[in-house]
């Protein structure tokens, strides 16, 4: 039979290796919002109020609609991909991360045709617009927040 | 003889003709019909019509004798503009940096906005380049 402050001890234990596990060290969530922007129309399909500002204060289109957001768990050195609305491929690799900022690799790519390939240093909390691939009707623009 | 005298009532005939070809009076009046016709007349203002020239023209000298440097060229200016750089709007150190951006279809544009105390970074893809 165990005796009672081995099974604490056990259970602890336990119970701290479940938590390191489901927040490792070395990963960072990213918010991605997707927006299709045109000059179609004059509609304002946004579900954060604080983008309207800032987008008619950036650009010059008309009309803003937002087609998906989901949150990326970037672990370290690992890629994460998702689909784009017109095909596009968005990946994102968590490089480095340290002193409050984090080193992020973003690309965009159709087919074999790469559009962006870039690499971030972002302070946390930051707020990048990266924009221009072109869709029907209007170009994309992927809103990344992190530290939010 | 004879001759002598057809001579000289012919060139007196000669002249009396010229003489009044050449009547001052009459030619005078003809010039000036002739100016008249074709050529604009004095102003009703005279020399007043050149006011505003003379006007502007003092104005100019009072200018000038105010301050003689506005016919000079301006003086060098030793210490360039300051233009406030990235660090200096949002401080140390940059919220954003791009260490590297490549594109297959066009150029890129990257430019950084101060938005209500919120630092916002946008890249721009240009396609069709």
């Amino acid at each position: 039979m165990i005796k009672p402050w081995k099974l604490c001890l056990l259970t602890m234990g336990m119970l701290i290796g479940l938590t390191v596990s489901a927040f490792p060290e070395d990963t960072t969530r990213i918010h991605v919002t997707i927006l299709t922007a045109s000059n179609f129309g004059s509609d304002f399909n946004l579900e954060n109020d604080a983008f309207r500002d800032q987008l008619l204060n950036l650009f010059s289109y008309t009309s803003y609609n937002q087609t998906d957001k989901f949150f990326i768990d970037l672990p370290r050195a690992k890629r994460q991909s998702r689909t784009l609305p017109g095909g596009y491929e968005f990946i994102l690799t968590l490089q480095n991360k340290e002193s409050g900022r984090i080193l992020v690799q973003a690309v965009i790519r159709k087919g074999g045709q790469q559009y962006v390939d870039t690499v971030l240093s972002i302070l946390n909390p930051g707020v990048v617009f990266l924009g221009g691939p072109p869709v029907e009707k209007g170009v994309l623009i992927l809103v990344l927040e992190t530290g939010y | 003889m004879a001759n002598g005298r057809n001579n000289d009532e012919i060139k007196r005939l000669y002249q009396d003709y010229v003489a009044k070809e050449l009547d001052r009076s009459r030619l005078l009046q003809e010039k000036d019909d002739f100016l008249k016709a074709y050529f604009a007349g004095w102003p009703l203002l005279g020399v007043l019509q050149f006011l505003p020239s003379l006007v502007l023209i003092v104005m100019i000298a009072v200018l000038v004798w105010i301050d003689p440097r506005i016919l000079h060229h301006p003086e060098k200016i030793s210490t360039p503009a300051m233009i406030l750089t990235t660090r200096e709007v949002f401080g140390e150190p940059p919220p954003v940096v791009i260490k590297r951006i490549v594109s297959r279809t066009g150029p890129t544009l990257v430019y950084q906005k101060h938005y209500e105390k919120h630092p916002i970074t946008i890249i721009w893809i240009f396609s069709g380049g």
